[in-house]
């Protein structure tokens, strides 16, 4: 087996609090493999969304070791952990987060515009991406003209346009009704069919079931769910 | 109201004294007609040495009825004052009562000499009237005594209407009086119109298009910081809109909502008008210093209760505009849409539409205004780049009046002509003496003298003369400018002569020398030496051509001119004196005082100022402007940068959200700078560029203080419109690097 995508290592992360610290994580060590679906879990304000944005490697304020695709995180500068991020990862939000005055194909253009891509091959890549998902009817539309579950489609459209080594998901079916939360999740799975990297994190257990392994998070730390 | 002869070529001027006399018999009970003939005299004080000059002002015995002035002490002239045989009377000026006898009461009585004539104070006006009659002694005017031609046009006409009678009647009334002379006297009233004008309006003409350009610049500046305000206010709101959206939800009405901005609105409102009075109240001074040379009645300018309404005027206007959008703006807010939570909802889009408009508006006044200033300055460099003809470097100029003068003449055309050209002669004669003295000061390298100094426009006389041997139409013989000089003149003034010679120095030569205008107008091709001029009672012979001067004012071109020797033909009762040195040229006005006082006591020395004074005074008016146009154009700049700051660090707040997402997809911190740079350089382009095209529209409205607008002037708008490129570049970058700084994380998580 090869080495796992991602690796972390007594990963802590905390805030300054009058006189001390708030602690947000503490020692959190998991290793996520190449194809794995991982489903986070765990109460409101544990600590998921803190640690989905040191996976996404928005935020570099933390303590331990964290490995991404065989490189260092750590200690490394803000510009080589851009590229990172830029090369491996995809994210989608709880509000999937389109541009409002962009269309759907501008909005799925963007993470291409801002990487070293000639301008045919983003138009062929947004094509691919419009078919592969069933939205080409929209692509002239703005966001604020389609429902949330379409809104979310195309946000999952958007993160995987760059073909990233992992995609990350935070809350992606939280504002959703349960139909469209159903076919977005039938989405994730597909793609990790396809041999995707999943990190989400839910609270729907149902769809926490749907990934391979699930782990919970209380008050910072981090625990296997028993299967 | 002042009544003004317009006949071509010359622009407007006096009438003559038969056409005074006939006005003056038609005053009635709708309008009643005051005559002024304006002069300088000189005057002694019995038993006293030292002379002084004063301004003169020879009236009709309506005059101070039309003007509507009572003396302060004394009585005023009336027509029985103008009888020939009346004891000499005189009102004096308040200023010149004080200055002579110590007091204003204590003028009364008291003898005066003025030239040879004995006259007796009668009266004193008061001193609040020295601002509308700037004379410093008014004599009763004996018109019927002098030069009876209807060519020779002297008379100032005032005139008062009674209510109910409007100036559009006068000027009816004055059409059918002209229509009648024209067809009497063609010679003289062909093509003349008069024309009536508001005293104030008459007196502020020079500069009123000159105060409307400044009061147009005063409500640009205005408008900037209205829409800076109301940005302010949108802003605030912006900020506001959950709060204000609940409590629409709960309830609220519309007074309710709209009370906070429009409270906030009238406070900062008060705060501006105090301020404002304040800084008007310090600043006068200041603004009296600069426009000292070129705007009359400035000492009447004051902050009393009509700058107070103006004042209050203009605030309660501000304040409703700036308060009033935002007002608006917390109703449309107010509504539904303030509560759908998402990230860019219906209220933001409105504001900020509005403020990107009021932003690139202010963007666009203040290119407007920095396009004005700067055509203005650059018109001004031009101005000082001018070629006045001659070497204005060490050079004195001082008045003096002659002391040949011709008496009023009692009959005929003859023997008033002989009497002014024997006065001519013994001035010439006197000033050759005199000159000679005043070369003999220390320093002096040369002295002359002119009727008038070039570039003051002052005393100018002009009119027809004809070309001997050319047959004219009526009214279409050259209008010509007349000067006196003495021989030395063009030598040490350095004025070329171009052609042929100067004239000869003998008493009896009736010889002349034009300028290139006038050669080139009236000999294109030809060679004007030898051709001869008819002015008056003789002809005189062109014995050269000298190079044009600008008599008027750095800004005015040359008009055709001759030039007279003093002694060969009448001349003016006054000329000036020119000194020509090496040194500070003002350092001669010691010197040259005392020479007089030594040589000639009886002379009065007024106005003594270096050439180069003259000149700044040419420019003072176009100075003053542009210092103005310079303080708006600044004003308007800063306040511009401060709300085109003020909105990029908004929208870069309001945008947070977005730029996180875009840095979470990717996004370099540079590409996130740039986004918002480009909206700054949007605006800037879309409101520096209509501000641009403003100004090229408003730059004809500058004519009046610009000369010869021109190749250069592109240099303005270019200057202008980079200078405000750069100062956006500089407001948008504080915003534009806090942007690419958001940590993206920080930026999804705030919603
Ligand atoms: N910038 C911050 N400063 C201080 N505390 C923070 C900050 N951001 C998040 N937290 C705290 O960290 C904890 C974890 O937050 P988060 O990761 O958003 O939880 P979850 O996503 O599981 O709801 C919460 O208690 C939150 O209040
Ligand atoms: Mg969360």
């Amino acid at each position: 087996m090869s080495d796992p995508v991602i690796q972390l290592k007594g990963v802590e992360k905390s805030y300054p609090l009058k006189g001390g610290r708030s602690w947000v994580l503490r020692q959190v060590n998991i290793n996520v493999n190449q194809g794995d679906f991982i489903s986070i879990m765990g109460p409101s304000g544990s600590g998921k969304s803190s640690l989905l944005n040191i996976l996404g490697l928005l935020d570099s304020e933390f303590d331990g070791e964290y490995s991404l695709a065989g490189e260092k995180v750590n200690g490394t500068s803000e510009k080589q952990r851009k590229k990172l991020a830029r090369d491996h990862i995809g994210f989608i939000f709880q509000h999937y987060h389109l541009l409002d005055d962009l269309t759907v194909y501008e909005n799925l253009d963007l993470p291409l515009s801002y990487r070293d891509v000639s301008a045919a091959e983003r138009k062929a890549r947004v094509g691919d991406v419009l078919d592969r998902f069933q939205i080409v009817g929209k692509k002239d539309l703005y966001p604020n003209q389609l429902s949330g579950g379409q809104q979310q489609l195309v946000a999952v459209a958007r993160a995987v346009i760059t073909e990233p080594a992992v995609l990350l998901a935070d809350e992606p079916t939280g504002a959703l009704h349960s139909t469209q939360g159903k076919m977005i999740m039938d989405l994730l799975v597909e793609l990790n069919g396809q041999g995707m990297t999943i990190v989400q994190v839910t609270h729907n257990p149902e769809y926490a079931a749907r990934g391979n392994r699930r782990v919970e998070l209380f008050d910072g730390w981090l625990q296997p769910v028993a299967e | 109201m002042p009544i003004r002869r317009e006949q071509a070529p010359v622009q407007a001027g006096p009438i003559s004294p038969p056409a005074w006399q006939e006005l003056e018999e038609s005053s009635d009970n709708q309008v009643q007609f005051a005559g002024v003939m304006q002069a300088a005299r000189t005057m002694r004080r019995n038993g006293e040495a030292g002379a002084e000059l004063l301004q003169v002002a020879e009236v009709s015995g309506d005059y101070f009825e039309v003007m509507g002035a009572t003396p302060a002490f004394g009585r005023a002239l009336d027509s029985g004052d103008q009888d020939a045989d009346a004891d000499s009377a005189a009102v004096v000026s308040a200023a010149l009562a004080q200055r002579l006898f110590g007091s204003a009461s204590s003028a009364l009585g008291q003898d005066l000499r003025l030239d040879d004539q004995q006259v007796v104070v009668v009266g004193v006006m008061p001193s609040a009237l020295a601002d509308v009659m700037e004379e410093d002694l008014w004599l009763p005017a004996r018109f019927q005594l002098r030069h009876q031609s209807r060519g020779n046009n002297y008379i100032r006409v005032l005139a008062r209407l009674q209510p109910g009678f409007a100036a559009e009647a006068l000027e009816a009334r004055l059409a059918a009086v002209v229509t009648r002379w024209e067809s009497e006297y063609p010679e003289s009233h062909l093509g003349m119109r008069l024309s009536v004008h508001g005293l104030l309006d008459w007196q502020t003409r020079d500069v009123a298009s000159m105060l409307w350009l400044l009061q147009g610049a005063v409500l640009l500046v205005l408008a900037v910081a209205c829409a800076n305000v109301a940005n302010l206010a949108l802003a605030r709101l912006a900020g506001r809109r959950r709060e204000l959206a609940t409590e629409a939800a709960l309830g609220a009405g519309r007074a309710h909502l709209m009370a906070g901005s429009i409270a906030e609105a009238v406070l900062l409102g008060l705060g501006g008008l105090v301020l404002g009075l304040l800084l008007a109240h310090f600043g006068l001074a200041t603004l009296k210093l600069l426009a000292s040379e070129s705007v009359p009645r400035l000492s009447q300018l004051q902050v009393g209760p009509q700058a107070w309404t103006m004042a209050v005027a203009t605030t309660v206007f501000a304040t409703a505009i700036s308060g009033l959008l935002p007002a608006w703006a917390t109703l449309q807010m107010g509504g539904a849409e303030g509560l759908r939570g998402g990230r860019q909802d219906g209220a933001d889009a409105i504001g900020g539409g509005w403020r990107q408009t009021l932003v690139a508006g202010q963007l666009a006044l203040s290119a407007l205004l920095l396009v004005s200033c700067l055509l203005v300055l650059l018109s001004l460099s031009r101005l000082a780049a001018v070629d006045p003809g001659f070497d204005t470097s060490g050079v004195l100029t001082g008045r003096i009046s002659l002391p040949a003068v011709a008496a009023l003449e009692v009959d005929g055309e003859g023997s008033g002509y002989e009497r002014m050209l024997e006065a001519s002669v013994n001035n010439a004669r006197f000033l050759d003496d005199l000159l000679r003295e005043v070369r003999a000061i220390p320093g002096v390298e040369g002295a002359t003298a002119i009727d008038s100094a070039p570039l003051t426009g002052n005393n100018n006389w002009n009119g027809e003369v004809s070309i001997v041997g050319r047959d004219y139409a009526v009214g279409t013989a050259p209008t010509v400018e007349w000067r006196w000089v003495s021989p030395t003149y063009f030598d040490t003034i350095g004025v070329p002569v171009s052609r042929g010679r100067l004239p000869s120095t003998a008493a009896d030569a009736r010889e002349t020398v034009i300028n290139q205008r006038f050669a080139d107008e009236q000999f294109a091709g030809v060679d004007p030496i030898g051709e001869r001029v008819a002015w008056w009672n003789d002809e005189y012979e062109i014995v050269g051509v000298v190079g044009d001067v600008r008599q008027w004012s750095l800004g005015r071109d040359t008009s055709a001119e001759m030039y007279f020797r003093y002694g060969q033909a009448p001349s003016p009762e006054t000329t000036t004196l020119i000194l020509r040195t090496g040194m500070d040229p003002l350092s001669l006005t010691e010197p040259l005082r005392r020479k007089l006082q030594e040589v000639a006591p009886d002379t009065a020395l007024f106005a003594l100022r270096s050439m180069q004074q003259i000149e700044a005074r040419s420019l003072s008016q176009s100075a003053f402007v542009g210092q103005l146009l310079a303080l708006f154009a600044v004003t308007a700049l800063l306040v511009s940068a401060v709300g085109l700051y003020g909105l990029l660090s908004f929208s870069v707040a309001r945008r947070g959200q977005e730029l996180g997402v875009r840095l979470a997809l990717g996004a370099t911190p540079a590409a996130v700078r740039q986004l918002v740079l480009n909206e700054a350089l949007k605006l800037s382009v879309i409101g520096i560029g209509t501000g641009l095209i403003g100004a090229y529209f408003a730059s004809r409205l500058l004519a009046s203080v610009v000369y010869q607008p021109g190749g250069s002037d592109a240099l303005a708008y270019l200057a202008a419109g980079l200078a405000l490129a750069m100062i956006a570049a500089i407001a948008a970058w504080t915003p534009a690097a806090r942007a690419a700084g958001l940590p993206p994380m920080r930026a999804l998580r705030a919603d």
